[in-house]
């Protein structure tokens, strides 16, 4: 098999590139499983902001005042109360808002009933902002209300430390979908590595096989058309089984034993499916590249495109309305789809699995049909 | 004779495909790709805007009611009302239509999905409104005085555009590498010719990092302009001040690719190319490339690291520029970034002055 025994020599010279890309993967994988949030809990928890607080005044009030921030909020050590500083905090979302506590809150509480007596940073107009600002104008409300029927202002804190302690009853109906775990991500960002890799290599190969005088050479030979192009296509089988393979070496190392689970062979099954429409739209991508060139500018923005736009980088429920009608055309939508399936599915049908494979299937075809359309413009022209 | 290479030089860069592509179209595609996925984030993760919910009466609250028509009225409403039964509204949340459904009972419940922000806005706005009953207090206190002024935007998805910028200067790694090889007698044959050459060297040298200066800069400002004008990016309203951070800074990813040109090792051009691609990305992945908040948690750790990556001290100069009141941080990122240049280019000169070859 002279055909493919080519194809895997030029792929060894590959293999430098494919490593680089292995290891430009689990970089940006370990940045972002870095960022993995904890599994939902089946009970609901109020999220608690970050907030900064610098108490000024050292009275019994502020200190009363800085106590029930700090038990409703998560306490952020900020390096020094300037305005550069909190700005950086602020912008990088290091915190959602910093409290000083002027000097003369006690004294000004009274006299401005309530208003205007705490220096606040943060965004406004977001959540965080105005959820902040509700703590504190609640918990002010209520010492104001009894500071007015004549208990004094400590004792009328203490009583609004008490009324804060009425919570609503919270019921969580069912875990969120927008929650993933490290399999998840994994897998996800598959999706994009697996167009990289399999472009770098898979094009570089076919356009070195393209070339006229190896094209015309292979032609005028005794060797059958449909023994190359059955050549070729082990090739290409080969390089998806080898990629394939070992990021699936890499998921048992990383995830470890949630990857034996029936989620994880639908993850699996899943991305076998991606790996079949990538080899496919590499196969026509090597038929229309004539130029070393445009190898990496075309795995670039074609890996980039899928990524953004198909949900992998950015979670499908964050993208615009008009953003979804194109993703909705993107094989990698449908992957993430899958994925999203493979990670919340617990119980009842697996069938859903299989609509998402056939639709990647369908495009791998529509790949493969533009590749050979291509192929047989390009035999017209030259005969 | 300056003026003759400086044109050449220039025309050479403008028929340079792969140049013209990481430079410019991959920025321009790159940054086209992040404002279509990014462009809703904000608006969906943080910004305070009326909540979907349903409110179910199994008993009459009328203040319950009160309340909820005050706080869904208005420019400043945080819940937007939808009306449907049990049945649709489980549905609905289940779907993600709406964030919670306030159950009006004995005693008035919240079922939600998730442990969102969304949903916390809700559980804050039901633990007030219980707790404002329980002591009949219905009057509100504004405590707060916003201190924060700024005249830019405070979006951080911006700093990932500052990235790009920032990625698309350092690409000029590629001319600088380009420059030298086609400079250097026993990297290419062109090399060889103009070693022989009468002109002097340095002439050459300047001419042609001018020239190549000149050029990133255009393609810079180009990207710039698509993400200010097409994309509609918010850079703040100091415009003018942000073409000598892209002039500092592409002198800095020339100045960098002609240091690495002129290293001993890699030898050949695609060795050279792959350590200047794989130096550039790291430093643009330190600035925020691939995900956010990695220059904030390098300055709180390793600020000095900061302070030596161009990427990161350029985006630092336009996020300056964009959110303080005052220039002297800005104008500290020029010095930095035109220091990092000078020495680059002072690390070159002594690996490449009186090169001579016995043969080549």
């Amino acid at each position: 098999m002279p055909i493919y025994n080519l194809f895997l020599k030029i792929l060894r010279s590959k293999i430098g590139q494919l490593i680089t890309y292995i290891v430009i993967f689990l970089c940006i994988t370990m940045i972002f499983l870095a960022k993995v949030a904890s599994p939902s809990e089946s009970e609901y928890k109020n999220i608690k902001l970050t907030v900064a607080l610098c108490d000024k005044d050292c009275t019994t009030e502020s200190k009363l005042l800085s106590k029930y921030i700090k038990e409703n909020t998560e306490s952020y050590n900020i390096n020094s109360f300037k305005k550069e500083t909190i700005q950086d905090d602020l912008f990088f979302r290091s915190v959602d808002a910093v409290v000083i506590i002027p000097k003369g809150f006690s004294e000004d509480f009274i006299k401005k009933n309530g208003n205007n007596c705490i220096d606040t940073y943060s965004i406004s107009n977001t959540m965080t902002s105005n959820m902040m600002k509700d703590l504190i104008n609640r918990y002010l409300s209520t010492a104001l209300a009894y500071s007015n029927q004549g208990h004094s202002l400590s004792e009328s804190l203490s009583y609004a430390e008490k009324i804060s302690k009425i919570h609503a009853e919270v019921n969580l109906v069912s875990k969120k979908s927008s929650t993933f775990t490290m399999r998840y991500y994994f897998f996800s960002y598959l999706g994009y590595i697996f167009i990289c890799t399999a472009f770098i290599c898979g094009i570089s190969i076919l356009k070195v096989l393209n070339t006229r005088k190896l094209a015309a050479r292979i032609q005028c030979s005794s060797y059958h058309f449909s023994k190359k192009n059955f050549e070729i296509f082990l090739g290409i089988a080969t390089l998806g089984l080898i990629i394939y393979s070992v990021f699936a070496i890499l998921s048992f190392i990383i995830i470890g034993q949630s990857i034996f689970t029936i989620n994880g062979a639908l993850f699996f099954l899943n991305a076998f499916g991606y790996m079949v429409m990538t080899l496919s739209l590499a196969y026509f991508f090597g038929q229309i590249i004539k130029k070393d060139v445009y190898i990496s500018a075309v795995t670039n923005i074609v890996a980039l495109f899928f990524s953004f736009l198909g949900g992998i980088f950015i979670p499908i429920n964050y993208l615009g309305e008009n953003v979804l009608k194109i993703s909705h055309f993107l094989p990698s939508f449908w992957y993430i789809k899958g994925c999203e399936f493979a990670e919340n599915y617990s119980n009842g049908s697996i069938i859903q699995t299989f609509h998402y494979i056939g639709i990647e299937l369908i495009y791998a075809f529509v790949f493969y049909l533009a590749a050979v359309t291509v192929i047989r413009m390009r035999y017209k022209d030259e005969l | 004779m300056f003026i003759h290479y400086f044109k050449y030089c220039f025309i050479t860069f403008l028929r340079k495909k792969d140049i013209l592509f990481w430079t410019l179209l991959f920025p321009i595609a790159l940054s086209s790709f992040m404002y279509a996925a990014f462009g809703n984030i904000t608006e969906t993760t943080e910004l305070a805007k009326p909540i979907p919910v349903v409110v179910i009466h199994h008993h009459n609250d009328p203040i319950f009611d009160q309340v909820l028509d005050v706080m869904s009225d208005g420019d400043n409403a945080i819940l937007k009302l939808k009306d449907m039964n049990e049945k649709k509204a489980l549905q609905a949340l289940d779907d993600e239509k709406i964030v919670g459904i306030f159950y009006v009972d004995d005693k008035i419940s919240l079922s939600v999905k998730g442990n969102n922000l969304k949903e916390s806005v809700l559980s804050t706005f039901l633990d007030e409104y219980l707790q404002k009953r329980e002591t009949m207090n219905f009057t509100n206190v504004y405590a707060c005085r916003d201190k924060l002024k700024t005249h830019g935007t405070q979006d951080n998805l911006v700093s990932s555009f500052y990235a790009v910028l920032a990625m698309s200067s350092l690409f000029a790694v590629f001319s600088g590498i380009d420059q030298i090889y086609c400079f250097q007698g026993n990297l290419s044959s062109l090399g060889a010719r103009r070693s022989i050459a009468p002109t002097p060297r340095s002439i050459i040298i300047l001419a042609e990092f001018l020239a190549g200066l000149f050029f990133q800069f255009l393609v810079s400002s180009l990207a710039f302009f698509y993400m200010k004008y097409i994309l509609r990016i918010n850079f703040g309203d100091r415009i003018l001040e942000i073409f000598p951070v892209l002039l500092l800074g592409n002198a800095c990813g020339l100045s960098l690719g002609i240091l690495i040109g002129s290293l001993s090792f890699p030898k050949t051009l695609g060795g050279k190319l792959g350590l200047a691609t794989s130096f550039s990305m790291i430093l643009s992945v330190a600035d925020d490339l691939c995900a956010p908040s990695v220059r904030i948690m390098i300055e709180h750790n390793y600020p000095i690291l900061n302070r030596l990556n161009p990427a990161t001290v350029m985006s630092d100069a336009l996020y300056s520029l964009n959110v303080y009141d005052s220039l002297n941080r800005y104008y500290t990122n020029l010095f930095y970034l035109g220091a990092i240049a000078f020495i680059l280019c002072l690390v070159s000169y002594f690996f490449i002055r009186r090169n001579r070859y016995a043969n080549i």
